[in-house]
């Protein structure tokens, strides 16, 4: 009896095969992973994050190992990469790559996309309730009206909160000039008695429920809740919203790194990327999927943005020791 | 059989309570490094930004939420106790399951529970203006008043289990004697429940004082994350922004701060009733 029970501890997982993903949560509908692991027989194990922050604390503790296939966002990728926590990817093993738009790789976090690939993409721009405002939004610059006092969001992000405020001043969203973060800073504590609440976990409910006006949100939250309650709109400030793409990659120290890339090549399937994308409410970053999604996504612009509107966009870039003093105004902020 | 045991309890505190502590009483002198959590050496730097007015304000605001906090649980939880010690039995095991059964729940799902309450278009909303008591839903969610609900009611039951056990020992003969000796009922309070009931309300008052400076998940959640307290602080700084050497020291400094807090209450406990202590 014993040694039957040995028998299955140690010896039983050498049998099947089994690849470890670390996503963020809500991010990859349970078919997708039923259906990957009818066809292989490879065990998918999910876990999933809230933020890039966790993510990147969790694999630097774990000396970058533990998963097979994470999920960071560009200037997290950027960040991983400049300090050898990737593996680089073996193409030959991944033929879907073939359907990927080209619009979406060789971005300067990665730039011949030797680590990573992107998994979808989106963007941060304004959500808000038509009937509650007395004029049109068109800029984030509106979010500072004082009519608006206790009833804008604010992602719980602090990159994203500063991208905000340095658009409006018309500086880059990646500003490392010590004078424009301090403005920018400055500028964010003038927002702060509009802002009613700080959350990136599901503004959509907070939107739906009418606890605020309008606010910063994800366009793939955007498009669900705007499913809900036709009033409200998702617009793209005149500034330019930040775009971001989360890629997938894998960890220097994966040990299914054949799984992993089984998995991968998988998820670049058309008809897997358009089952994720139709889900989740975020683009895919495959051209042969979205050809094969319904005119309804695929020619909505909260989730697929023009081409002019895209232009506009900026990708927030890993931005070195400035972070430092971000993060120390960010501080400043929340004590008052 | 014995030493086995105790050795056991004393390994597990070792490896999982002490050794951690110790860890992080090194990281607190550690440098802060961009690419690793901390890099090895020897400041005093982050105890000195411990003083820098913002940190400071953080201090002082949590210190505040936690006090505030007390005090509402103790004018609450006192009159309950009181009473429930005053019923009959069945009474008294009906009311204690009641002030139990919330602890049946993770304390998190119950503060989201608390969340759909208190919303603009909540129940509390629409039962009050379908009372006609208010005209225009209240704004509650996300204010400090949420904040304020939300630690009152998670914690209020670690009030009242040492002020029931107090008030349950205390003889009711004292309270008779009082009176016949002509003390009005609110002298009898004033000059033998309270001083007799005091431990109790030491007791109950560290039990919510000290995870009240703690609890972080109850501001971020009903306060909307607008303003920090020193736990979601040092949250912040272990996972956000990856500055353990500052975690750490900020950790220390509130350990500190509670170990003091212990210390007092024992001496204020020695003070009050010696007998009980020194058994």
């Amino acid at each position: 009896m014993i040694r039957i029970l040995l028998f299955i501890l140690f010896l039983a997982p050498t049998f099947s095969r089994i690849v470890y993903v670390y996503n963020w949560s809500e991010y990859i509908p349970r078919e997708a992973i039923e259906q990957f692991e009818k066809e292989t027989g490879i065990k998918v194990k999910l876990s999933t994050y809230d933020s890039n922050e966790i993510l990147y604390t969790k694999l630097k503790i774990l000396n970058s190992g533990g998963y097979d296939l994470v999920f960071p966002s560009t200037y997290f990728v950027e960040k991983m990469i400049s300090q050898n926590m990737l593996h680089p990817l073996e193409k030959e093993k991944l033929p879907n790559m073939a359907h990927l738009d080209s619009r979406l790789m060789g971005h300067a976090y990665d730039q011949d996309n030797r680590f990573s690939l992107p998994y979808l993409w989106g963007n941060s721009a304004i959500l808000y309730h038509k009937g509650s405002v007395a004029s049109e939004i068109v800029a984030f610059k509106d979010l500072w009206r004082p009519e608006f006092k206790n009833s804008v969001l604010m992602l719980d992000d602090m990159r994203e909160a500063f991208a905000v405020s340095l658009k409006s001043l018309g500086y880059s969203a990646n500003s490392t000039n010590p004078k424009e973060i301090k403005e920018a800073f400055l500028h964010l504590k003038d927002l702060m008695k509009n802002i009613r609440i700080f959350n990136s976990e599901s503004p959509r409910q907070i939107f739906l429920t009418r606890e605020v006006v309008l606010g910063l949100t994800f366009n793939g939250d955007a498009y669900k809740a705007s499913g809900v309650d036709a009033d409200l709109v998702y617009v793209y400030p005149e500034e330019g919203a930040t775009l971001w793409v989360d890629s997938v990659v894998i960890p220097r120290r994966a040990k299914n790194k054949d799984e992993a890339h089984e998995f991968l090549n998988f998820l670049m399937r058309p008809e897997i990327s358009k089952m994720i994308s139709d889900s989740v409410g975020y683009a895919s970053p495959n051209k042969a999927a979205q050809a094969m999604q319904n005119d309804s996504i695929r020619l909505n612009t909260t989730i697929y943005p023009t081409d002019s509107v895209i232009e506009k966009m900026e990708i927030l870039s890993d931005i070195g020791e400035a972070v430092f003093l971000y993060e120390r105004y960010w501080e400043e902020l929340k004590v008052q | 059989m014995r030493k086995i045991l105790v050795g056991l309890s004393w390994g597990w505190l070792g490896i999982f309570a002490l050794l951690p502590l110790m860890m992080l009483f090194v990281v607190s002198f550690f440098h802060r490094g961009v690419s690793e959590f901390f890099v090895p050496g020897f400041t005093l730097e982050n105890y000195i930004r411990l003083f820098d007015p913002i940190y400071f304000t953080v201090f002082f605001k949590s210190l505040i939420l936690a006090v505030v906090t007390t005090i509402f649980c103790l004018l609450l939880g006192y009159p309950f106790a009181y009473f429930m010690a005053s019923y009959g039995k069945a009474a008294r095991s009906y009311l204690m399951i009641l002030v139990i059964i919330p602890f049946w729940t993770s304390s998190l799902i119950r503060t989201y529970a608390t969340m759909l309450i208190l919303r603009t278009n909540g129940l509390l909303n629409t039962i009050l203006l379908k009372l006609g008591i208010i005209s225009q839903p209240m704004e509650i969610l996300y204010t400090e008043w949420a904040v304020y609900i939300g630690m009152v009611y998670t914690l209020l039951p670690f009030m009242i289990l040492p002020l029931y056990s107090a008030v349950e020992k205390l003889d009711r003969q004292y309270l008779q004697a009082a009176s016949d000796l002509g003390a009005s009922p609110w002298q009898t309070f004033v000059k033998v429940t309270l001083p007799l009931t005091l431990p109790g309300i030491i007791a109950g008052s560290m039990l919510v004082f000290l995870p009240a400076m703690g609890l972080f998940y109850i501001p971020d959640i009903l306060g909307g994350a607008k303003s920090l307290v020193v736990g979601s602080f040092i949250k912040n700084q272990f996972l956000a922004a990856r500055n353990w050497p500052f975690g750490a020291a900020i950790s220390v400094f509130l350990c500190l701060l509670m170990g003091a807090g212990i210390w007092l209450y024992f001496w204020v406990k020695s003070r009050v009733s010696p007998e009980e202590t020194k058994a």
